[in-house]
């Protein structure tokens, strides 16, 4: 639901409301050892009163514990460095486990629920914020990003890729999947737009996230059944973080040289009173961007603008937690001019010349073509606490989606309004019902109701639709020694009804899915250091409905794109092997897995072209074909002495037609980045190299153009914490392609007309704003 | 107090969201048919006059879906007798609109952003274009088509648009029509 109902990687053993980190004093040269101290503090949730004779245990490691003082106060010596459990124990209250990474001196809150015996079962990960792993991007490396979309964010994960269509409209792709394969989260809410096409971006404002998570396996089951490549969370902070008498919030300011662009972005928030548990936080975002310049020229009509709002209200009783949120996404995007082609004759000239057939300087005009999305999310969440074990949860959401996008016009007479024109509704709604027992199976069993409705005027390349889907899942796990063992079932039926006109005839067309999703996964944790997790899974996805009806012109692409109403759905065996080793000032991290994809369904060119009054155009056509994806993650850190690291993330993929023995196209080619930094208390600075091979694996004649040649890039980060009078500010900047270099990207779609974006410079300035808003004060 | 108006200044907001979230522009349902209003260009029509006997020809290139994915119905054959001189008009036409809308009249009017180029191979013939736009360069849609011997081949023809690049020659812009017609001179 929120960041705080993370429980992706410890279980649900923690009775705890909020758990706050605050991360203190480094010891500086002490890298191995146990010389860490853990400082905390155990208060009671309910009267906010420091709770005595709390006993905290480590586990692990005999005789080592304390009990809290009569100000609630503890400490630990002597700690060791890596991951540290907790057994928290109060008298009146059942016993905890607090799990979290070590590598700082540390000190902790904790918010005891335990006056009237009502514990909330809430999990707080309490994730060290600077153990970085191939799932997730934290909070630090988010602060590195702001100003950039959110796929860019997503990038940081391992095995994210992103697919780009020009300089400024890209979409994440994991291990090689994409668009109607992977499903993002915003909010806990799948974002519904039209997602299936590949130059239409997630339609989310990046300044809203504080954390993005991959989920592979079983615990993405309880989203979604067609997740073939994964279920991606954009996570906003939990509002019930606001607190009372303090105006909470922070003001983002960012500017970058390449697209002259700026952005600004203002979250506050607030708790009504003690009294009132009542929270509010209001957020706004505004970007802009000129055109953007690659190491030679300009690109003509890349700018572009965004304008973002979100309000969220909560409550939070004893028993009861509701939240209310509404968001507004709006963004206008120029489309590159020299993408613009009349038909393949064009196309062919556009890329046999090293510069664009359309020239142009710098301007912040968004002209045709361009695209221009509206995104409105409504949500209500609440949580029900049955009793200390079990919980019910409840969303409804309504997501409403505006995609249109303005070609050239013809003649000045032609019509002024949208070519493409779609309006795609859907309202989603779940029950969960979450089970934790200390010692036992925890579970979590529900039901998600998807209702969508899709319209458009203009060109056609979807039709209209109904699309209705209910999914049925239950989801257990349960820890046995060192051992955490995970399964999960899902069953899923959809109904798509499609409306499609031949000239004043209408056919319609009733299709019926349903089918079931499995995962089983298993983790064994050796000691603090190395723990490994392997898991096998299957799940199908029905065909969408681009793949079953599309039938028009792709104008960026000069393709003719052709469906087939007779697609049956795709089913993927997937098995991954996942190590982690962290051990002191070492970090290791790889991920092996395979999917087999038993009828992929794959766009392939088909002959012969079709001749139309524009001239010839090669015709693309959804076929099901088996495929096999093998691909490795691999993430390397090293500390050395004086805060210095140093580290290393590798994605590599294998990907072929088992039919026809032939490579899978646009598939992502190898690449690593080496980071090499210095981030102590006052300051990080790193500096990057990121080298991208050519993708060898490619069929002569495939495409228009072979991939283009490997690169490698050089690039540059530094932060800064400073204070003027009481008031505390971030400033970071990053420095993208410092030397410049030209290069094209396999993975952008406009590769066959344009170099990728020069020399860029972002600077940042992130700043906590707090009021004190108590009268007497 | 205090905490009261807060409340109703968030319940208000939440209302003022709603309610224009409620009042958007008309959409359309799933089920109605298509509005397209945007343009197309269907037909692309060739008349020959031979400038002698002033007897007509004409050649068709008929795409009922324009640039989409649907076969052309009509795709003829130019044929000319060797050794004429033939006056060459040509017509764009939108026949899915009614009444039937001509393009060639806003290629005319917009003649300074509009270039016919013709491409032969294979067959005896020259082209002449006779009408001038606004800066004293070709637009096509009246030409001389001289043929010489018997032959076969094709002929492109091909309509550049060049809103501001036109130079009179093909390279510019992009293309809005394009067909490489068969062509017969006995």
């Amino acid at each position: 639901m929120t960041a705080l109902f993370n429980k992706k990687q410890f279980a649900l053993k923690v009775i705890l409301i909020i758990t706050t980190l605050f991360l203190t004093v480094s010891l500086f040269g002490q890298e191995s050892g146990c010389h860490f101290i853990v400082t905390g503090k155990v208060i009671d949730s309910n009267t906010l009163k420091p709770l005595e004779l709390t006993n905290i245990e480590v586990m692990g490691e005999k005789g080592k514990g304390t009990s809290s003082s009569s100000n609630g106060v503890f400490i630990l010596n002597n700690l060791c460095k890596g991951m540290v459990e907790l057994h928290v124990s109060h008298l009146q209250c059942e016993h905890i486990h607090l799990f979290f990474i070590l590598n700082k001196d540390t000190s902790i809150v904790i918010y005891l629920h335990h006056s009237d015996h009502i514990i909330d079962k809430v999990t707080i990960t309490t994730k060290n914020e600077n153990q970085d792993n191939l799932e997730t991007v934290n909070i630090k490396q988010i602060q590195l990003l702001k100003g950039s979309s959110v796929s860019e964010m997503m990038q940081a994960i391992g095995g994210i890729t992103i697919l780009k269509t020009g300089g400024t409209i890209s979409k994440p792709m994991v291990d090689g999947l994409h668009s109607n394969r992977v499903i993002i989260l915003n909010n806990g809410i799948r974002q519904e737009g039209q997602n299936w096409g590949l130059e239409h971006a997630p339609e989310i404002d990046a300044f809203l996230a504080t954390e993005i998570e991959l989920l592979k396996g079983a615990e993405a089951l309880r989203y979604a059944a067609d997740g073939v490549g994964g279920v991606i969370m954009v996570k906003p902070p939990s509002i019930f973080n606001e607190k009372s008498n303090t105006l909470k919030g922070e003001l983002n300011l960012v500017g970058n040289t390449n697209g002259r662009g700026g952005a600004t972005s203002l979250i506050l928030g607030n708790m009504i009173s003690e009294k009132i548990p009542l929270y509010w936080r209001v957020q706004g975002t505004v970007k802009r961007s000129g055109n953007i310049r690659t190491p030679s020229y300009f690109m003509a009509n890349t700018g572009f603008k965004e304008i973002n709002y979100s309000a969220a209200l909560g409550y939070q009783g004893k028993r009861l937690k509701v939240e209310l949120f509404y968001s507004s996404f709006y963004n206008n995007i120029g489309i590159f001019k020299g993408s613009h082609i009349g038909n393949i004759a064009d196309l062919e000239k556009a890329f046999k010349s090293d510069t664009p057939t359309v020239q142009s300087g710098f301007s912040y005009a968004i002209d045709r073509p361009y695209q221009q999305v509206w995104h409105q999310l409504t949500k209500a969440n609440a949580e029900w606490l049955l009793n200390s074990k079990s919980k019910l949860q409840f969303v409804a959401a309504y997501q409403k989606n505006h995609r249109e996008e303005y070609d050239i016009l013809r003649s000045s007479t032609s019509y002024k309004g949208p070519n493409f024109d779609y309006y795609i509704n859907t309202l989603l709604s779940d029950i969960t019902f979450i089970k934790t027992n200390l010692h036992s199976f925890n579970y979590t069993t529900g039901i998600n109701a998807t209702y969508q409705s899709n319209s458009f005027t203009g060109r056609f390349f979807i039709p209209g639709f109904y699309n209705k889907g209910i999914g049925a899942y239950f989801i257990t796990d349960r820890r046995i020694a060192k051992w955490k063992l995970e399964a999960a079932i899902r069953l899923d039926y959809k109904h798509l009804t499609a409306y499609l006109w031949k000239g004043i005839s209408l056919s319609v067309n009733q299709l019926y899915f349903g089918n079931a999703t499995y995962a089983i996964q298993a983790a064994y944790q050796q000691n603090k250091y190395l723990k490994i997790t392997a898991g096998l899974s299957s799940a199908w996805r029905p065909p969408a409905p681009n793949e079953l009806f599309s039938n028009g012109l792709h104008q960026g692409l000069a393709t003719i794109e052709i469906g087939d109403s007779l697609l049956k759905p795709e089913r993927s065996f997937n098995q991954f092997l996942n190590l982690r080793y962290a051990h002191h000032t070492w970090l290791f991290e790889s991920e092996l897995y395979d999917k087999y994809i038993n009828g992929f369904i794959n766009l392939v060119p088909a002959l012969p072209a079709q001749l139309t009054i524009r001239g010839a155009f090669p015709v693309y056509r959804y076929v099901q074909q088996n495929v096999n994806m093998v691909g490795l993650n691999l993430m390397v850190k090293h500390e050395f002495q004086h805060d210095i690291f140093m580290k290393l993330s590798s994605n590599l993929l294998i990907a072929n037609n088992l039919d026809k023995h032939i490579p899978l196209a646009q598939m992502p080619p190898l690449s690593a980045k080496l980071w090499i930094g210095r981030d102590n208390k006052k300051y990080m600075v790193q500096f990057w190299y990121q080298a991208t091979a050519r993708q060898f694996r490619y069929t002569d004649g495939s495409d228009y153009a072979a991939p283009p040649k490997g690169f490698a890039l050089f690039g540059m980060d530094a932060s800064r914490d400073f204070k003027i009078k009481k008031q505390a500010f971030k400033f970071n900047i990053s420095i993208n392609n410092i030397l410049n270099t030209k290069y094209r990207d396999y993975l952008n779609r406009f590769r066959y007309y344009t170099n990728e974006p020069g020399f860029g410079l972002t600077a940042r300035l992130i700043m906590p704003l707090q009021l004190n808003t108590k009268k007497h004060q | 107090m205090n905490n009261l108006n807060k409340i109703h200044a968030i319940i208000i907001i939440s209302l003022l969201l709603f309610g224009y979230y409620a009042c958007k522009k008309k959409e359309p349902k799933p089920g109605d048919p298509p509005l397209n209003e945007t343009e197309l260009i269907t037909t692309l029509k060739l008349v020959f006059t031979d400038t002698l006997s002033k007897q007509v020809r004409t050649a068709v290139f008929y795409d009922a879906d324009g640039e989409g994915p649907v076969a052309p119905s009509i795709f003829d054959t130019i044929k000319l007798n060797s050794n004429k001189v033939y006056k060459t008009r040509i017509y764009l036409l939108d026949e899915t609109k009614v009444p039937v809308d001509s393009v060639s009249n806003v290629v005319l009017a917009e003649a300074a952003n509009h270039l016919f180029v013709f491409a032969k191979t294979g067959v005896n013939l020259t082209f002449t274009i006779i009408d001038k736009d606004k800066n004293n360069l070709p637009i096509g849609l009246n030409s001389y088509w001289n043929t010489g011997a018997t032959s076969v081949g094709t002929v492109k023809v091909s309509l550049r648009h060049q809103p501001g690049v036109k130079d009179g020659t093909y390279a510019p812009g992009e293309t809005d029509v394009e067909v490489d017609f068969p062509c017969i001179i006995k």
